[in-house]
């Protein structure tokens, strides 16, 4: 448990770092209307991944460095993806900042979710792997 | 091997997410509001003229001019005309039955793919689901039938795959190549694609393949050049010489594709495509393949990518008039399901070889589940507003056009030529008047020649017909294109005066008489 709360707060804090840092890059409109922008907001979850599984331990049951990185950047994008083409109109946020658009449109909100996200991932899957070796008695 | 619980699993839930979806595709037929497509009139003309006068022509006694898409559903009007069966109610019954028969098709593809019946259940429900199918259904255009039989032509392509070359059935392909080309031009080349790399892979069986190919397509499509060549006079049917005569904008068609793709195709891709990276980085082994498998997806993955290429670039400049609920684009429906059904089948292979930790697979397991119902999310979005397009286009026809053709039938004389700007629907087909189609579907000189708007107007005034019905976007300030404007302000329009106008906020038809 302690494992995932800690695996949940780094990613968290990565990814609101993140979002700062390339919130004003991205500009009011955040992660939508031209390409340029779309592509930036993929590019950015997949350094979330990327940095995400750099920084996991290795005892959560990948195979090596390699495939935590892949993995990461993986299902930080098909994570992004779903985030952004999920018809959600009543999760507009337009009071959030001033832009209009749905929930993650927004770097502030979908990187963050993001490192959440991976950051679960890989405490739950540490806590999984502590679980398997030293079991409850 | 599985636990009997899943087992039964596997059968249930395929069972249960197409009848919920069959379910919900019958209630929006129900629900309505029901409606028929400009086009759809335009082939009953065409039917019945040839059931009352014996001649396939758009006006009775001139010359012939093809202003219909395909020869299947004239064929069927025709046969309903004939026998006194309303002709638009059986377009509409054959695109319904269509509908519920290519998600069957669909679904029985899985077999021969060797995909698993969860991903035929989740492909077939996406195909009954598509908002835009029940638009396209009751239209009563030929749609639905093409797309089922692309998906049969498919489905006869990937079933050879699993014989021996030139072995068992060989008729089943080129006769659904060739009722392909029947139902609309560019049938030919899905229903060709496929024969063609059914005919690579059996190369060796060309004896036993060239009495069938010849007798089943060759000759058939053949005859129906020929037929058109001197009948009509063309080698294309005159809505492609309209099109063409059109200023589209390059990549239209792209565009509308790109937005059917989008909602349908583009999930299960890339949630295939995530998964295999997964599966392959953690060392995963999904099910080796068998060889016929694999030669029966890689015929549907090329004749689908040679009918796709070839028909965007004949559409890529094509003016795309009334192009609701993406109906260019949706001809590709049966073509992409199949895609569709190969992806998710992949994404379920390589996810039950992943060997990723639990709780990876678990949060995998939430991501695809919900990329998977993208689809269905973005269908049920789109449901409102097909109804609203359905009830609109219903509603103008009883407000607008109605009153016009029972003006027109009480006031007119039989012999009476009626100019139409452009939609050639239902007042054409009910009031049976010789009619000048500024359309350009209905007219080869329109379609052919007629490239700028005063030829148009010359032309309009060289017809010298007894009244024209137009079309208004932004009430007389402005019409359906530069040509309708140009003939509201020459000066010999004034021998015409205006008769009836049926406008809300500025959009209507405006009936001028001739004084």
């Amino acid at each position: 448990m302690i494992k995932l709360a800690a695996g949940m707060t780094i990613g968290l804090l990565f990814g609101v770092v993140m979002a700062a840092v390339v919130a004003p890059y991205a500009g009011m409109n955040g992660f939508s209307g031209h390409a340029p922008a779309v592509a930036l907001g993929y590019a950015c979850s997949a350094c979330v991944g990327c940095a995400m599984g750099l920084l996991a331990e290795r005892q959560t049951g990948f195979g090596d460095r390699k495939a935590r990185v892949v993995t990461a950047c993986a299902v930080a994008v098909l994570a992004t993806y779903v985030l952004r083409s999920l018809p959600l109109p009543w999760l507009n946020l337009v009071w959030l900042d001033g832009t209009a658009g749905p929930l993650a449109e927004l770097p502030l909100v979908v990187l963050p979710a993001v490192g959440l996200m991976l950051g679960g991932m890989f405490g739950g899957a540490r806590a999984e792997r502590r679980e398997a070796r030293y079991p409850r008695t | 091997m599985q636990a009997p619980s899943m087992k039964r699993l596997d059968v249930i839930f395929p069972v249960l997410i197409v009848a919920l979806s069959a379910a919900l595709a019958l209630a929006t037929i129900i629900q309505g509001p029901q409606f028929h497509a400009d086009d759809a009139y335009i082939v009953a003309r065409y039917a019945d003229n040839l059931v009352r006068h014996g001649q396939l022509v758009w006006n009775v006694g001139e010359a012939p001019v093809e202003g219909f898409t395909g020869y299947t559903l004239l064929i069927g009007m025709t046969i309903a005309s004939w026998l006194h069966v309303p002709p638009l109610a059986t377009a509409t019954t054959m695109g319904v039955v269509s509908w519920f028969v290519g998600a069957r098709v669909l679904y029985a593809c899985h077999e021969p793919l060797g995909v698993s019946r969860f991903a035929g259940a989740v492909a077939a429900s996406i195909f009954l689901c598509a908002a835009e199918q029940s638009t396209h259904a009751i239209s009563g255009l030929e749609t639905e039938f093409f797309i089922v039989l692309t998906i049969a032509c498919a489905m006869a392509a990937v079933r050879r795959c699993h014989s021996e070359p030139g072995a068992g059935r060989l008729w089943p392909l080129p006769v659904l190549a060739m009722l392909c080309a029947l139902t609309r031009p560019e049938g030919i080349v899905m229903g060709g694609s496929f024969l063609l790399f059914v005919l690579i892979r059996e190369r060796m069986a060309w004896r036993a393949w060239l009495p069938v190919t010849t007798v089943g397509l060759l000759l058939p499509w053949g005859a129906l050049q020929v037929f058109r060549r001197f009948y009509f006079g063309n080698f294309f049917p005159n809505t492609y010489y309209a099109k063409l005569g059109k200023s589209g904008d390059f990549g239209v068609f792209l565009a509308s594709f790109g937005t059917h793709a989008e909602k349908y195709v583009v999930p299960a891709l890339v949630a295939m495509i995530v998964v295999i990276v997964i599966v392959r980085v953690c060392g995963g082994k999904p099910t080796p393949l068998a060889t016929s498998v694999r030669d029966s997806r890689r015929v549907v993955f090329l004749g689908a990518a040679m009918s796709y290429v070839i028909v965007a670039a004949s559409y890529v400049r094509s003016d795309l008039v009334m192009n609701y609920s993406e109906r260019f684009a949706y001809h590709f429906f049966g073509l992409s399901s199949l895609i569709v059904l190969v992806a998710v089948g992949e994404l379920h292979r390589y996810f039950r070889a992943m060997t990723a930790p639990r709780v990876v697979r678990s949060c995998m397991f939430v991501l695809v589940g919900i990329c998977l119902y993208l689809p269905f999310a973005h269908a049920l979005e789109q449901r409102p507003r097909e109804r609203i397009y359905r009830y609109g286009y219903s509603l103008g026809t009883v407000t607008h056009y109605v009153p016009v053709a029972q003006w027109l039938q009480e006031h007119f004389p039989p012999h009476a030529t009626l100019a139409v700007y452009p939609d050639a629907g239902i007042v054409p087909y009910s009031t049976r008047l010789r009619t000048v189609d500024f359309g350009k579907l209905n007219d080869a000189y329109l379609a052919h020649h007629a490239h700028d708007p005063s030829a148009i107007v010359d032309y309009f005034f060289r017809e010298n017909p007894d009244a024209l019905m137009i079309y208004l976007v932004r009430g007389f300030n402005k019409t359906y294109d530069e040509g309708g404007d140009r003939l509201l302000a020459d000066p010999r329009f004034s021998a015409y005066q205006l008769t009836l106008l049926s406008v809300d906020q500025g959009i209507g038809i405006a009936l001028f008489v001739k004084r």
